[in-house]
């Protein structure tokens, strides 16, 4: 059953005991009379339900979209884009022609190669390059498409996520998961259509503005789940009062927002009765949802979960939970990738590979789990950063821990499921990973492609802001077809 | 007749007055005037249509299909199928057919939405006719960029009923009979303050049996202090006023002494045109007093950028950009934002206008303004209660963190500053146009300016942002006080007599009362730009004391209230919530002014990776202050504003968009600050017998009596829920069981809606 269906019939329902109540009270009936068969209103006296499924533009390859979002951006040179070239000119100062005007956000002067203290492995058919860090993604390669080539227009980390979310610098615009679920809408009844997900030490360094709606209607944002606390903000009700009491409560609510509606007819009244039902629903289903206990212990073992714990990797395993129940835009954030190496916390020797701990197990199986559920088909997943990080050491104020700058012009991430190319290797950097020399990948390519996934046109998908047709693209953004499979 | 000086509608209203009088009043069956046939024209009408939805792809450039819409010659001419368009006959016409999607094509605008009724009626109407060329000497500019006149309003008829008035008879409608006096005091006290009237309120209100009772209680909230706060909402919406810098860091700022400039300003009725000047180019003016000062900070309000990274040249520069295009969107209503990489698209501001607007900026410095001790005393002997407060409560960690955040708030507001503009010494308001707005793109040097198109620049303007603030308020402008009315009829109506506030260009929809928009707008600056008798004049209106009661034929005919033949009905805005629930359970403080305060919010909202800022609820009654003065963090607002569609305030904000969701419904329900309130309410409703009671509770939260069957829904709950606690062994049971009802009061729809 759909929201409309489910709206309509609470309506009815209501209306159906008022009918009878308040004849017996002598209360003229007309109005009732018509809110009984909707049918015969010119204006339907439910307004639209926003969540509704909606058709898209054209047959769809995936049906939602887990996005993985590891903010402060992961090194590709150290994970996924292996240069020998690199490691052989280790230490040596980076030659002048290729920095000439290059703008840093912290290296001054000439900068150092640096060569990637990982070894580098083909693995499965696919033959894709992986480090050591990452030995459980290395066992799905053949699952991932990867894209070695991306680029994006900003080398700080709050504009630039900002920018891969909303395809603008500046916040105020819709993010991906926004333009979806208003293209869309979500098949979900009683689950938001687009969740948020945020593990690591802290929030993603653009804050909100990554998962807000931007100029549209506000109910299309991100909803967050929080791992301390209420998992959704005020799901819980207050100690003392159980379901029996709230239901009571609503039920009394109910009647009162009925006969204030036959009253006085705003169907705004009715929306509010249902948006009221639906809260009832998360109450119950949030905590089914977030409620771990009920996986296999396999499933735990797979994910590396354990429930009660705040994880990323438990986050994995909600974001399956949530494809499950038909939330269409799951997004993770994963804090803490930013390794410029001005100490330990945030160096490639010890912070990266702690990172990629965090992280690794859960992503892969993930990707196993989905696919033995018959799930990955359609579920898009997307695992990447805002940005690169340099080939060149940091060595910021003369720091001796190894590290790299923020780099926008050649980063990796990978895709998987949805429609994408399992086992391509799309797009090549040049010999000391520096610039994109093969198939360019812009950050407004992949948000053209997510949305193509999802059976939407990027250039029709738009929504009319101060007189002027706004979409996620702005007026960029080519659909990658070398990744569709 | 003069057809430069004034587009159609006023023509159809001069031809008109000698015969209307005030004849609508008897609610004639057919319209006064015959609804004159106008005939569209191809440049004024049609063509920014095609602009609109077609020329994206039928131009010169692209063509597809060999068509290019662009010109009246070439849309004649056709592409691919000749007969484009035959005039004089809609249906043989293939521009037409494609429109409608008839004759087994796909229907244009190919994988877009099809084109409004209105806007396929105004190109049929105008094939209909002939499909001439623009005949000479109409007045092509779009109807905002004329300047507005007064129309004629017969003597003793209310102007905003007259016009309003006019158009219902002109459908066959008429207003709907006059709420009752107690919906008219509660949404009278919600317009002009943001909040309820008291009971007390109500019953003098009810009570008073004289001719100008209602316009004594209006008299009395444009009076009242929570005026101005009501007010400044808006206003800090479109500021995008924050106290937090924005982006990464999303450190605090202190720019507080603005938020108390406007709210003051809107107290005592500031002119709109001072007000203006004094925020544009306070710096400027003559001995500029420290208000003057103060108020330039409504363009410090952009965000900060201080991730380690930034480059200082990008960051001026999206500064920059951002003071021309909210400039532009706040007083003018026009999207500059656009010109910032190429000529607007359908609006007459090229790209050198906008480099030009944007060339006022480049001269102003930034700096700090520091507060005298007179200005910040009052506050600090604020913070020193809560201090105070702290001390004599139990010894705990929590304490011990909330003194030392305290501590160091007082310290900081001991030294506080305000942002402020100054003009440089150095820089010129000069600046390079950028190539495809790219910073790092400079081109040719052009000088301040303004689109003079819309008006012209006097020659006793100084070239600086003073003479753009004097080009703004001009007589000859013709968008300040339009846009300006707008603003202000969209607050209290929740909806604007132009639909989009913020664009008044030449893709927006058509005022749905041209004339009224221009009569309120030529009355406002004639008037001294005042906002208080705008205000008085709107809700003193027929239109306005309307019952907001809709039928379903009512709905049929007019499904969104266009022509105002009932009053809105619309939900508060997330403040305005709050405030509400904390007054009517008596928990609201009303004290003015000073820094934000941090009201309670759950644990975990203000984690962020590299400021150490945290989040301690105040302790003192400063946390149930009203709802504008709650610390506003861009990356992490204030989290049940956020849910009732309050925005980040990270970009300007013209109109808030209104949503109905569960999140909601579960603020109100388990939302801390809504449950204590509740419980407030509960001991309030004072009463012997359980009817008193509620009877009371009512009154409080909705400013009524409630129906005999509201009674009997309402006691029957009390008495389950007292049951149902009961069995589980609560010892309070009773009490307990009205807390629930307070708190199901409310989560009514009426308890969040102004009616």
């Amino acid at each position: 059953m759909n929201q409309n269906e489910l709206d309509e019939i609470i309506l009815k329902d209501i209306t159906r005991r008022h009918f009878f109540r308040m004849t017996s009270y002598g209360i003229g009936t007309l109005a009732l009379g018509s809110l009984l068969n909707p049918a015969a209103l010119a204006a339907p006296p439910v307004a639209t339900n926003p969540f509704a499924a909606r058709a898209p533009h054209f047959a769809p390859k995936a049906k939602r979209v887990i996005f993985l979002f590891m903010a402060g951006a992961p090194s590709q040179l150290d994970l996924f884009d292996p240069k020998p070239k690199l490691n052989q000119h280790d230490r040596e100062p980076i030659p002048e022609e290729i920095i000439e005007g290059e703008r840093f956000a912290f290296i001054k002067g000439t900068p150092k190669l640096l060569g990637s203290p990982y070894e580098f492995k083909q693995h499965g058919q696919s033959g894709h390059w992986i480090s050591s860090l990452m030995p459980h993604t290395a066992r799905v390669a053949d699952d991932l498409a990867f894209i070695h080539s991306v680029q994006t227009d900003q080398f700080n980390h709050a504009p630039a996520q900002i920018f891969f979310n909303t395809g603008h610098q500046l916040p105020g615009r819709p993010s991906i998961g926004s333009w979806l679920l208003y293209g869309l809408g979500t098949e979900s009844q009683d689950l938001p259509g687009f969740v948020v997900l945020v593990s690591g030490q802290n929030n993603p360094d653009g804050g909100k503005a990554c998962w807000s709606s931007g100029f549209l209607p506000s109910h299309y944002q991100g909803v967050e789940f929080r791992s301390k606390g209420d998992p959704v903000l005020y799901v819980t009700d207050p100690d003392g009062v159980d379901r029996t009491s709230r239901r009571h409560m609503l039920d009394a609510l109910r009647e009162m927002n009925a006969l204030k509606l036959s009253d006085h007819g705003d169907p705004e009244i009715a929306t509010r009765i249902a948006s009221y039902e639906m809260a009832y629903r998360m109450q119950a289903s949030v905590p089914e949802l977030t409620d771990l206990s009920d996986e296999s212990p396999e499933t735990h073992a797979m994910y590396g979960t354990e429930p009660g714990a705040v994880s990323f990797a438990n986050n994995c395993l909600l974001a399956r939970r949530m494809a499950e129940r038909g939330c269409r835009f799951i997004q993770l954030y994963h804090w803490g990738w930013d390794s410029h190496g001005t100490n330990p916390g945030d160096d490639i020797m010890t912070s990266l590979p702690e990172r990629c701990r965090q992280v690794d197990q859960a992503c892969a199986a993930l990707i196993a789990d989905l696919k033995q559920r018959g799930m990955l088909d359609d579920t898009l997943v997307i695992w990447g950063g805002e940005f690169g990080r340099t080939p060149m050491n940091e060595e910021r104020d003369g720091s001796t821990f190894l590290g790299r700058d923020h780099h926008p012009r050649a980063f990796t991430i990978w895709m998987a499921g949805g429609g994408v190319k399992a086992g391509l290797s799309l797009g090549q950097t040049d010999d000391l990973g520096y610039n994109v020399v093969e198939d360019p990948v812009h950050v407004h390519d992949i948000n053209a492609t997510i949305l193509h996934l999802m059976g939407m046109n990027h250039e029709r998908l738009t929504y009319n802001h101060l007189g002027r047709e706004f979409r996620l693209t702005d007026v960029h953004g080519q659909v990658i077809e070398k990744l569709i499979g | 007749m003069n057809f430069k000086g004034w587009n159609r509608h006023l023509l159809w209203l001069v031809a008109a007055a000698p015969f209307v009088s005030q004849t609508w009043l008897q609610a004639a069956p057919t319209p006064i005037v015959a609804a004159r046939e106008e005939i569209p024209t191809f440049e004024k009408d049609v063509l920014p249509i095609l602009k609109g939805h077609c020329t994206a792809c039928h131009n010169p450039d692209t063509s597809s299909a060999f068509l290019d819409l662009t010109t009246y010659e070439t849309t004649m001419e056709g592409g691919q199928a000749d007969n484009n368009v035959v005039a004089g006959d809609p249906e043989a016409s293939n521009l037409m057919r494609r429109i409608l999607g008839h004759g087994g094509k796909p229907q244009m605008p190919l994988g877009f939405a099809p084109l409004s009724p209105e806007k396929t009626e105004t190109i049929r109407a105008w094939i209909k006719a002939g499909a001439k060329p623009t005949p000479e000497g109409v007045d092509l500019r779009h109807w905002a960029y004329v300047p507005p006149q007064k129309p004629s309003v017969p003597e003793g008829a209310h102007p905003i009923d007259y016009f309003v008035g006019k158009k219902l008879a002109e459908q066959g409608h008429s207003f709907s009979p006059e709420a009752s006096r107690t919906t008219l005091i509660r949404r009278l006290s919600l317009d002009l303050t943001g909040l309820p009237p008291t009971p007390e309120e109500v019953d003098a209100f009810l009570a008073d049996t004289r001719p100008d009772a209602y316009e004594r209680v209006v008299d009395r909230l444009l009076a009242s202090p929570q005026y101005g706060e009501r007010l400044a909402r808006m206003w800090l919406d479109l500021a995008r006023y924050a106290d937090s810098n924005g982006y990464e860091k999303d450190l605090g700022r202190q720019n507080w002494a603005w938020r108390d400039y406007v709210i003051k300003s809107f107290n005592a009725d500031k002119p709109f045109d001072q007000f203006t000047t004094e925020q544009i180019a306070g710096d400027l003016l003559d001995a500029p007093t420290r208000e003057q000062l103060i108020a330039t900070g409504f363009h410090r309000n952009t965000m900060l950028n201080e991730e380690g990274g930034t480059d200082p040249q990008e960051q001026r520069w999206q500064v920059l950009v951002d003071r021309a295009a909210v400039t532009g969107t706040v007083w003018m209503a026009s999207s500059t934002g656009c010109a910032q990489c190429h000529d607007h698209k359908f609006d007459p501001i090229s790209q050198k206008d906008f480099y030009e607007t944007l060339a006022f900026w480049e001269s102003a410095d930034e700096p700090l303004l520091a507060l005298t001790p007179e200005e910040v005393s009052p506050y600090v002997e604020r913070i020193k209660k809560r201090e105070e407060f702290l001390l004599s409560s139990p010894e705990s960690d929590a304490r011990k963190a909330a003194l030392e955040k305290i501590k160091k708030e007082r310290e900081s507001l001991e030294k506080a500053t305000t942002l402020v503009l100054q003009e440089s010494k150095e820089r010129k308001p000069e600046t390079p146009i950028r190539e495809g707005g790219v910073y790092l793109a400079p081109g040719e040097v052009v000088p301040a300016g303004v689109p003079e198109n819309l008006a012209p620049w006097q020659p006793e303007m100084p070239l600086n942002r003073l003479g753009l603030a004097q080009w703004l308020t001009h007589r000859d402008n013709p968008l300040t006080a339009r846009v300006t009315v707008n603003r202000i009829w969209e607050l209290i109506f929740g909806l604007g007599i132009v639909k989009t506030p913020g664009d008044f260009g030449t893709q927006s929809e058509a005022p749905s009362h041209p004339e009224l928009l221009d009569y309120l707008a030529v009355d406002f600056r004639d008037q001294g730009w005042s906002l208080k008798k705008l205000i008085r004049t709107i809700v003193t209106s027929r239109t306005y004391r309307q019952s907001s009661a809709v039928t379903d034929a009512m709905r049929a005919w007019d499904p969104d209230n266009r022509y105002l033949g009932r009053a809105p009905r619309y939900r508060m805005e997330a403040e305005m919530i709050r405030d509400n629930a904390l007054f009517v359970s008596g928990l609201l403080d009303l004290s003015m002014g000073g820094p934000s305060v941090f009201p309670p919010q759950p644990e975990g909202i203000w984690d962020n990776p590299y400021s150490g800022d945290q989040w301690i609820t105040d302790p003192t009654k400063d946390k149930n202050r009203r709802g504008l003065y709650t610390f506003w963090k861009r990356t992490a607002p204030y989290p049940s504003f956020l849910t009732f569609d309050a925005t980040s305030r990270e970009a300007c904000t013209d109109v808030r968009v209104r949503t109905n969701t569960p999140l909601q419904a579960l603020v109100l329900m388990n939302d801390p600050v809504y449950l204590e309130a509740a419980a407030a309410l509960s001991a309030r409703m004072d009463g012997e017998k359980p009817e008193d009671r509620i009877q009371e509770g009512f009154r409080l939260v909705l400013a009524r009596t409630p129906s005999k069957e509201e009674l009997e829904v309402l006691k029957n709950y009390q008495a389950l829920q007292a049951k149902v606690f009961a069995a589980a062994q609560r010892e309070d049971a009773e009490e307990a069981s009205w807390r629930m009802l307070a708190s199901l009061l409310l989560n009514l729809d009426e308890a969040i809606t102004r009616e």
